[in-house]
């Protein structure tokens, strides 16, 4: 008894033979009686279909026509030409995915580098009641939790305090009144804490802490000076706002020199 | 002796590599059967050139993501035409003639005379008819055994069956096929 693969075996021979002309059914028939049944039915049925074979070749010129075009065409749609270059370089399918895995990752972490680098330039440029403000003053928070150095924390606390006066004159410059009196109080608990970090670092380094003083209390200066040149210049109804800080700074200054 | 499947090879490996010559040569082995395979599910043969080359475009941009993992390249490109022809069918607005396709056909083509391209129309239309009487499975094996001429194991891969049972499905297709051949002779005897 024949397997099912040795009775395919044996048909798609027969099948071959009677299309070379070598056999015909009934000599293959004579050759297998056993299948004789099987092999009858479906070597006709196979013949019949082959028989018309030609019915479903496509046409000569068609092949021509469509080997050109399609040449033609495959030029403008190149399939992926740096896949294709992975490929050539026999990096295979599961590589190339981790790639461009890891390629996109680091897209996303550069594009997340660029948008907050932007975001802390602004916050920097950034003044209260604007949106970024807050941003800016938890940056500063930041910067001063991780200043341990009390000479850089000293250092650090002075340049905030500059910062909030440079705030509040640049707030007079625009005109927006209304942010000062809130601005005001930051600058007045700004200088109080520079005041501190210069007292703990007259402690340790005495030297230091006169030079650091020094340029505090010059910056502090003419910085008191601008807004009292701007009292002066502004209309009446800015001059209580201005005033409100000329007090502060100068309060800051006279606790300085004490 | 090199099968079909191992001269595909390199040819495949030189396509993916960008190689245009390369996959000119697997169009030149395989767009007969390919057209064949598609003539035999579609009635206008017109609609059959459209799709053979839409087949070999598809198989250019997919390519570089081909791998073998047991799947020959040939059964590769017929899963591509039987998905390209799935999409054809669901595009509801062909609407192309078949008659006017016949006439385009019948100025673009100097070979056959227009007797010979009706003839070879009416045997085609014939043949069609008879195989839409199959069930769908018996008329896939049949077409890519018998008019694609692929071998069992190539036609398991395309169906996505064991070889086992395709022996079994072209068994039964071809025992169907011949008693609709015995049923057709008959009513032409009478």
């Amino acid at each position: 008894m024949k397997t099912d693969q040795q009775t395919t075996s044996l048909f798609d021979q027969a099948l071959d033979q009677i299309e070379n002309q070598q056999e015909s059914i009934d000599s293959i028939l004579q050759q297998h009686p056993e299948h004789a049944d099987q092999l009858r039915t479906e070597l006709e049925a196979a013949l019949w279909l082959r028989h018309h074979k030609d019915a479903f070749s496509a046409r000569p010129a068609f092949l021509v026509e469509s080997r050109t075009h399609l040449m033609g065409s495959l030029t403008t749609k190149r399939p992926s030409v740096f896949s294709s270059y992975l490929k050539g370089q026999g990096v295979h399918w599961a590589a190339r995915n981790r790639f461009f895995e890891v390629l996109s990752l680091l897209t996303l972490l550069l594009c997340m580098v660029f948008v907050g680098h932007n975001v802390v330039l602004m916050a920097d440029l950034s003044l209260p009641s604007e949106p970024l403000y807050p941003v800016k003053l938890l940056l500063e928070q930041g910067q001063r939790a991780i200043t341990f150095n009390p000479e850089a924390d000293a250092r650090l606390q002075v340049d905030i305090s500059h910062q909030r006066t440079i705030e509040i004159i640049e707030l007079i410059l625009n005109e927006n009144y209304a942010a000062i009196p809130q601005a005001v109080k930051r600058l007045e608990r700004q200088l109080a804490a520079s005041q501190i970090a210069l007292d703990k670092m007259q402690q340790r380094n005495p030297t230091v802490s006169e030079i650091l003083r020094q340029d505090y209390q010059d910056r502090l200066s003419t910085e008191t000076m601008i807004l009292s040149i701007l009292i002066d210049s502004y209309p009446s109804d800015a001059r209580e706002y201005i005033n409100l800080a000329l007090l502060v700074t100068q309060n800051g200054l006279a606790a300085l020199q004490d | 002796m090199s099968s079909r499947s191992d001269d595909d090879k390199e040819l495949v490996r030189q396509a993916q590599a960008g190689n245009v010559e390369a996959f000119s040569y697997l169009y030149d082995r395989h767009a007969p059967a390919i057209y064949r395979y598609l003539a035999a599910h579609l009635p206008d043969r017109l609609d059959a050139e459209d799709l053979t080359g839409e087949v070999f475009l598809r198989t250019w941009q997919v390519i570089p993501d081909f791998r073998e993992r047991g799947v020959p390249f040939l059964a590769f490109l017929f899963r591509v035409a039987r998905n390209a022809m799935i999409d054809y069918h669901r595009k509801a607005n062909r609407t192309r003639m078949s008659i006017s396709g016949e006439l385009e056909a019948v100025l673009k083509d100097d070979n056959p005379g227009p007797a010979e391209l009706t003839s070879s129309r009416e045997e085609h239309q014939e043949v069609l008819q008879v195989l839409s009487q199959l069930h769908e499975d018996y008329q896939e094996v049949l077409v890519l055994r018998f008019l694609s001429e692929l071998s069992v194991k190539e036609t398991a891969k395309v169906m996505k069956r064991s070889q086992g049972s395709i022996r079994v499905l072209q068994h039964r297709a071809l025992a169907s096929l011949r008693a609709l051949i015995n049923d057709i002779q008959t009513k032409d005897e009478l």
